[in-house]
């Protein structure tokens, strides 16, 4: 485990009890965020990702093992150190439009995080959530402050939730399938968007998703997460050329490849 | 049609309903100032003869009842009543439905339970023998009509709101909300409230029409207060003095001040609800 | 003659032209992928080919021929008759399209009925076995079934009359890596099997390559290219499908960084009179903003329909590099 690591999940382990039984979503995970550093999560569905999306965020606690921030166990937080916590751990969803209210302007969404922690007056909340949208790349920030959600493309909204994100300054993101319902045309920019990010600020990224081939230009570190727990874990690029355990061989196989020989391997070719 | 439109002109059936509902409104306030006569007072013609039951015309416009009072003076002062009571129940009741809504989703587990079994125990008392226990217990008065009204008719307000707030804090912008830091109460009224609110205003619409109805029906039955004029008593009187009969002048106009009333809050809610639920207008 | 032709289709909902001027064919027995993002039109073309166009679209040009027969010009019932039996469709999360609360083998029993006489128990367990699922699972509910089955079972039923043309709207959107790749190996061996034809709509270029011959791209409701998959992604022609090939990453190579096309597609109602790329285009010229499209015919037998297309294989080499989508518009 590297020492300056900022979040560190030891043996975390998380079980539901439902009425049919004990659901173990996931089962004795280890890693650690770093500053600086992106960790890639692949996983399919079931596979527990949604589950360690929510411990991340401590919007879960879990069931066995500890989740240390900073060195102190997060499931014991309370009051100040929470909010403090609050602060300094955010997260992007999957769905851009879901994830705003529809209801309140971009200026709202960026600047309510400040107005929640006590933040600065009017004035200053304006300005820092001008700082957040520039930040994310929407410029001029302050044109896009009287928009609301409907009005904007997918890009353009989840770049508004980075920027509610970024707002507090935090020290680690967590990316819950950031890029899944955006245009292939839009997923290249909000990704490196991301990794400058991550490089300018010192952030530590937590990206999970479903869909390797994300992993290739974005992460430092990958695991790949299966049925509660990792299977493989280690240098993403190691991973991604030489994949060691069955199931990542599997999952690199199963992928499609916008390679036209794997068409007219059936078909002889045929003039339109 | 449009939400832009339908909020700038609604349909033309939800127009003429808040015409209907804006004359009725100003009338009531204006009342006292356009009263013939004064609505409790025995009229007599000429010396000795009572007023009694005179039909419409002449001196009296809408005619008289059984105890000689001028029945538009009735109706006009009766308005204020009918519609004051069935604004004020409406206002509280929604109040009421949409705070235990909002709380009981938003909590769930044992508040929820706790505030679903009130909700469940609204719904098992039923409405006129409550109000009989009432007027049993309290003197006849028209709080008792409010009372009744307030105590029971929130239920379901709660219902509908509960199942609203249980999908909509699955959304992602309240899960947002809580990551960064945002606490129950904010959630709750900043968040949730606003995106509940079409359904909220729908809820008063129809809620104002029940309450005027209730509150019909219970003075009708006599759970009201006697001294106190409204469309729903007037049609008290016009039965125990076994004028239903005799006197259509006596029972047709606030019958039909009721009806109209109710109608007309029912086509703005129609309106309400196609804002509420884009796709109802289709 | 084609199977299927479209001639210069029209579609629009209210002020909105979500289709203009789409001409296609597919011959029997070939594939054609059509490609799109968000607002390309590319539903909104399988459907109306089917005639399951919501009540707000309407078909305002334009001419749907299966063996020469309009299908737009055809009575209601006709149409029905023609459902199924000759084209079927795998609509877009067709894993909820089932109905929750008959169990498979009366779905298979009603879709029969509705169309044919004859046993569909028989038929049904023959599919079930051939899309991979056991036969057991028949009596079964749709709840009970995992996404990848239930997207595996739809595809089972519209098989059932040996259709000629399947129109599938994206099949394996929101499927598993896994299933994704036993549900596109399953299309691909109904194909080979049976010499259908497969009118396949998807946003993702890589499946597009593995299905299908052929490939057409939409963006804004117009064609901008269609031709030979291999043509068309190994060396695009039209700056629009340039882009999106260098935004799709390919799992071969981690390491190369996939581009974005700023932007967003231009509103359609009304729509642009000139080329609908331009604003996002890096190689647009004064006349992409003035003058209206018309398609190309280049050597290889690939319509493209950019004021361009003459200096396609040089803007290609271009378009390889990222400095060039930065300076777009």
């Amino acid at each position: 485990m590297p020492a300056d690591a900022i979040l560190r999940f030891e043996a975390v382990a998380k079980t539901y009890v439902a009425r049919r039984g004990a659901v173990a979503a996931v089962t004795g995970v280890s890693f650690a965020l770093t500053p600086q550093r992106v960790f890639g999560i692949v996983g399919q569905s079931g596979s527990g990702k949604s589950t360690l999306a929510n411990l991340l965020v401590r919007e879960e606690t879990p069931t066995a093992g500890r989740i240390l921030f900073d060195g102190a166990d997060i499931a014991t937080l309370h009051g100040p150190a929470l909010k403090a916590f609050r602060r300094a751990v955010q997260m992007i969803f999957q769905d851009p439009f879901a994830s705003l209210n529809p209801r309140l302007s971009v200026g709202r969404t960026v600047s309510e995080p400040l107005l929640i922690h006590g933040l600065g007056d009017r004035a200053a909340r304006r300005l820092r959530a001008i700082a957040a949208l520039e930040a994310a790349e929407l410029r001029p920030g302050a044109a896009f402050l009287d928009n609301l959600p409907h009005q904007l493309s997918g890009g353009q909204r989840q770049r508004v939730a980075i920027a509610r994100a970024l707002v507090l300054e935090p020290k680690v993101l967590v990316a819950d399938e950031p890029v899944s319902m955006l245009d292939v045309s839009a997923r290249a920019g909000v990704i490196q968007l991301l990794r400058r990010l991550v490089d300018e600020r010192g952030l530590a990224l937590a990206f999970i998703t479903h869909d390797l081939s994300l992993i290739g230009t974005l992460c430092d570190e990958v695991a790949v997460m299966h049925r509660g727990a990792f299977v493989e874990q280690g240098d993403a690029r190691a991973i991604l050329t030489r994949p060691q355990h069955a199931y990542t061989r599997e999952l690199i196989a199963a992928i499609p490849v916008p390679d036209p020989r794997r068409a007219a391997a059936d078909q002889p070719r045929s003039p339109p | 049609m449009t939400e832009r439109g339908l909020l700038r002109f609604g349909t033309p059936s939800g127009r003429i309903g808040l015409a209907m509902f804006a004359a009725f409104c100003l009338v009531a306030l204006a009342a006292p100032w356009l009263l013939p006569y004064d609505p409790l007072a025995i009229n007599y013609v000429g010396e000795r003869q009572l007023a009694r039951l005179r039909p419409p015309g002449g001196a009296f416009l809408l005619g008289t009842n059984y105890y000689g009072r001028d029945i538009l003076s009735q109706i006009l002062i009766g308005s204020r009543v009918s519609i004051g009571v069935g604004l004020l129940s409406a206002l509280i009741i929604v109040f009421i439905g949409t705070n235990v809504g909002l709380v009981a989703g938003y909590y769930r587990g044992r508040i929820d339970a706790l505030l679903m079994r009130l909700t469940d125990i609204a719904f098992g008392i039923p409405f006129f023998p409550f109000a009989v226990l009432l007027v049993a217990l309290l003197k006849p008065s028209i709080w008792n009509i409010i009372i009744t009204i307030s105590c029971l008719l929130w239920r379901s307000v709660a219902r509908v709101t509960r199942a609203q707030v249980l999908s909509l804090r699955e959304r992602a912008f309240v899960r947002a909300a809580r990551v960064a830091g945002a606490s129950d109460l904010r959630i709750m009224y900043v968040h949730i409230f606003p995106n509940i609110l079409p359904m909220v205003l729908l809820y008063v619409a129809i809620g104002i029409a029940y309450a005027v109805l209730s509150e019909a029906s219970l003075s009708f039955l006599g759970f009201g207060d006697p001294q106190v004029v409204s469309w729903g008593s007037m049609l008290y009187d016009a039965y125990t003095t076994g004028s239903i009969s005799r006197a259509w002048w006596w029972t047709l106009p606030p019958g039909l001040c009721i009806t109209l009333f109710v109608i007309s809050v029912f086509l703005i809610a129609r309106d309400w609800e196609l804002i509420a639920n884009p796709r109802l207008a289709t | 003659m084609s199977l299927l032709a479209i001639e210069d289709l029209s579609v629009r909902y209210g002020r909105t032209e979500a289709l203009r001027a789409v001409s296609l064919a597919l011959d029997a027995g070939t594939s054609l992928g059509l490609v799109g993002e968000s607002g390309s039109g590319k539903t909104t073309l399988a459907l109306a080919l089917l005639g399951l166009l919501p009540k707000a679209g309407r078909v305002t040009r334009g001419r749907v021929l299966i063996d020469g027969v309009d299908l737009l010009t055809l009575a209601p019932e006709a149409l029905r008759r023609r459902r199924w039996v000759d084209l079927a469709y795998v609509p877009q999360g067709a894993m909820n399209a089932l109905d929750p609360v008959s169990d498979l083998r009366h779905q298979f029993e009603a879709t029969q009925r509705a169309h044919r006489d004859g046993n569909a128990k028989a038929r049904a367990a023959e599919l079930f076995a051939r899309v991979g699922l056991d036969e057991s699972w028949l009596r079964r509910f749709p709840h009970e079934f995992s996404g990848g089955m239930r997207q595996r079972a739809t595809i089972a039923l519209a098989m059932l009359f040996e259709p000629r043309l399947l129109v599938a709207d994206e099949p394996t959107t929101g499927l598993d890596v896994l299933v994704q790749r036993q549900v596109l190996d399953l299309l691909r061996e109904a194909r080979r099997e049976r010499r259908m034809a497969m009118l396949f709509v998807s946003h993702d270029i890589a499946i597009v390559a593995e299905l299908c011959e052929r490939m057409a791209v939409l963006y804004a409701g117009e064609l901008v290219e269609i031709g030979a998959t291999a043509d068309v992604l190994d060396s695009p022609a039209h700056p629009y499908t340039m882009g999106l090939r260098r935004a799709v990453p390919d799992i071969r190579f981690p390491d190369r960084t996939t581009l974005s096309i700023d932007g967003a597609p231009p509103s359609l109602a009304p729509p642009p009179k000139a080329c609908a790329f331009a604003p996002r285009c890096p190689f647009a010229q004064p006349r992409c903003h003035a003058e209206p499209v018309s398609a190309r015919v280049l050597p290889d037998g690939r319509h493209v329909a950019c004021h361009r297309a003459s200096e396609a294989a040089a803007l290609w080499v271009e378009a390889q590099a990222p400095e060039t989508w930065r300076r777009a518009g």
